[in-house]
């Protein structure tokens, strides 16, 4: 896949996922995997990039938890910001699954 | 590590590791050495999580961390992306847009000077003012979000001693010793005729404090915003009434302005807890009640009043009041281009202050305190006539009246767009604290320059305003260069500094923009 479109969808379901509820980037790559019935394996290091941009953009904001055996994990969560990038980035996917259909599907007649 | 911040508890992960190896890979990627440790952190929890899973599963400690690092992909490639992302950046448009405003600000100074009702050594401020942009804009917002909560404590002690130290001045002994020690107006780095100055500054400077001091409480909602239009009020009422009078009318309304302002800002962003409609009603509530006592109390209403209609209350024509007459007289005559021509006739008239007080009021007349040109002048110059006094106040105005309209919309244009360049700028940071108080200090600057160009319009509020850069007095410009240098600062180490951001029960601390440890 075009690899604008590959970064595209990767943050556009790391926000997904982040919109239910704040995860910690192991736990983001775990429901990544679970949800998609292990489509989406990523390399599990790419998934830091991503979260750091979306961070830098506003879109998500971090929180460090201290978990039961005691070790501190990184905890991201959405902002409104990130909610609005969330929308942008699905209508924009939208257009492209839409244009991809309209080619692998030929011609459509109503 | 920051102290004070907490830090992650690590285990498992012995040095010479293969997981060890791979976070050194990574984080050798990394160009700002400050945040390789929390990078590392990060990646080095994820990779015990990976192990963890993996030994449940029964494989071996060693093998289940090859794997772990295994699935993380290249060290250098990820090293590499995570750099790209946390990069230091420069602002040139906005810094060589900011020197060249300087570099006319001091060669405006220095000639200045030379005029025979010169006489400040203002220029020679310049010189520290650099220093300290060049200081704060390197090494500000850093500095700030790693001592953030000693700040409070220091600003805190700092301003209460301001108030200690304001009050005790009332008192004639302690004036005079201040006034011996440090007003003396023959030394270079003096501070020429009185405290006010200090005090003046340190006005301006609390809204970015009290924007510090709103970072820390947050938490508490509208309780914060509630303490910090409080503080706000209760500090503009002090120096209104006990230690500035006029002179920190203009102070006080840009103090005001500017934490309303950033408040606002914070709020559209949500990043304040509670409902946006509460709090903006808070906000505009407590604006209303503190901008009412301000501009309408009976001791400040003839200030207001000077403003709109500075022609009712001019007595003579060393009047600030006169000068703003004068300016809209002279502007309304003013070409395009070339500069305002005026008969020798005109120039003696506008000169003496025979054209306004001849035809006036008895008490108005110009006996009263000796004008600045005597009819006995022979050759009187359009320079002579011009705002009375200080000319550094009415740069914009001596610009339009001397080289006509056109060279002085350039002028403005030039510094209008300064702003909207710092604007642009500060929209783009997203640290918390690192935009609101950028945003702050912008907002102050940007007032300072509102009232300086409205002055020399002849619409001047209380005492006269600095225009940022340009028209400075002498503490003014060590002022707007720390802020100028925190804006610079909050933009470079945006995407580098981590903004902690306090923790609550079972957390550590909460980030905007990177998680610091």
């Amino acid at each position: 896949m075009d690899k604008r479109f590959m970064a595209l969808g990767t943050s556009m379901l790391v926000l997904k996922l982040l919109e239910g509820q704040s995860m910690y980037g192991y736990q983001i790559i775990k429901e990544l995997e679970q949800q998609s019935e292990r489509i989406f394996c990523l390399q599990e290091g790419t998934l830091y990039p991503i979260l750091h941009s979306l961070e830098q953009q506003g879109a998500v904001i971090s929180v460090i938890k201290q978990a039961e055996n005691g070790r501190s994990r990184k905890y991201y969560e959405i902002t409104t910001q990130g909610k609005r990038l969330l929308r942008e980035k699905q209508e924009e996917w939208n257009v492209y699954q839409s244009a991809v259909n309209r080619v692998m599907g030929g011609v459509q007649f109503d | 590590m920051i102290k004070g911040v907490g830090k992650w508890s690590h285990d498992g992960i012995k040095e010479n590791s293969p997981a060890s190896r791979f976070l050194e890979e990574v984080t050798s990627q990394i160009d700002y050495k400050p945040l390789r440790a929390s990078i590392s952190r990060e990646l080095e929890a994820h990779i015990q999580d990976r192990m963890e899973e993996y030994e449940a599963q029964g494989i071996s400690h060693e093998e289940a961390q090859r794997l772990a690092v295994q699935a993380m992909g290249s060290a250098v490639k990820l090293g590499e992306e995570l750099n790209q992302v946390h990069q230091i950046r420069k602002n040139p448009v906005l810094t060589v847009w900011a020197l060249l405003l300087l570099l006319l600000g001091f060669a405006v100074s220095a000639w200045m000077r030379w005029s025979p009702e010169q006489f400040a050594n203002g220029y020679w401020y310049y010189l520290p003012g650099l220093l300290i942009l060049g200081v704060t804009a390197a090494v500000g917002y850093p500095l700030v979000i790693r001592f953030q909560k000693k700040l409070v404590w220091i600003f805190g002690s700092l301003y209460g001693i301001w108030f200690l130290f304001a009050e005790a001045i009332r008192y004639e002994k302690w004036h005079e010793l201040v006034d011996q020690m440090f007003c003396n107006s023959n030394r270079i780095f003096s501070l020429t005729g009185s405290t006010h100055v200090i005090t003046y500054s340190a006005l301006l400077l609390f809204g970015p404090v009290l924007i510090l001091f709103f970072h820390q409480w947050r938490e508490r909602g509208k309780g914060a915003v509630l303490a910090v239009m409080t503080l706000c009020g209760g500090v503009i009422f002090w120096c209104n009434r006990r230690v500035l009078y006029d002179f920190g009318l203009s102070a006080s309304a840009i103090l005001l302005f500017c934490v309303t302002g950033t408040l606002m800002f914070m709020i559209r962003r949500d990043w304040i807890r509670g409902k946006k409609r509460n709090m903006y009603g808070i906000v505009l509530a407590s604006f209303l009640i503190v901008s009412g006592g301000l501009f309408l109390s009976p001791n400040n209403q003839p200030w207001m009043m000077r403003f709109f209609n500075p022609g009712r209350h001019v007595i003579s024509t060393w009047d600030d009041t006169y000068n703003a007459v004068l300016i809209q007289e002279l502007l309304g005559k003013t070409p395009l281009a070339g500069g305002l021509e005026l008969t020798e006739e005109e120039l003696m008239e506008y000169g003496t202050g025979a054209w306004y007080f001849e035809d006036s009021n008895q008490w108005r007349t110009y006996g009263i305190f000796n004008p600045y040109i005597n009819r006995e002048d022979l050759e009187i110059t359009l320079w002579d006539i011009l705002p009375q006094h200080y000319h550094n106040n009415y740069i914009i105005a001596v610009c339009i009246l001397l080289y006509g309209w056109l060279p002085g919309m350039v002028l403005m244009a030039g510094i209008g767009g300064f702003y909207l360049v710092m604007f642009f700028c500060i929209r783009r940071i997203h640290g918390r604290l690192a935009s609101s108080m950028a945003y702050c200090c912008w907002l102050c600057m940007l007032f300072q320059g509102i009232f300086y160009v409205l002055g020399n319009f002849g619409y001047q509020y209380g005492f006269f305003s600095n225009l940022p850069m340009i028209s400075e007095g002498k503490i003014s410009i060590l002022v707007n260069m720390i802020m100028l240098g925190f804006v610079f600062s909050a933009y470079r180490y945006d995407h580098v500094a981590e903004d902690f951001e306090g923790a609550k029960c079972g957390e550590i601390g909460v980030s905007q923009g990177h998680t610091v440890f």
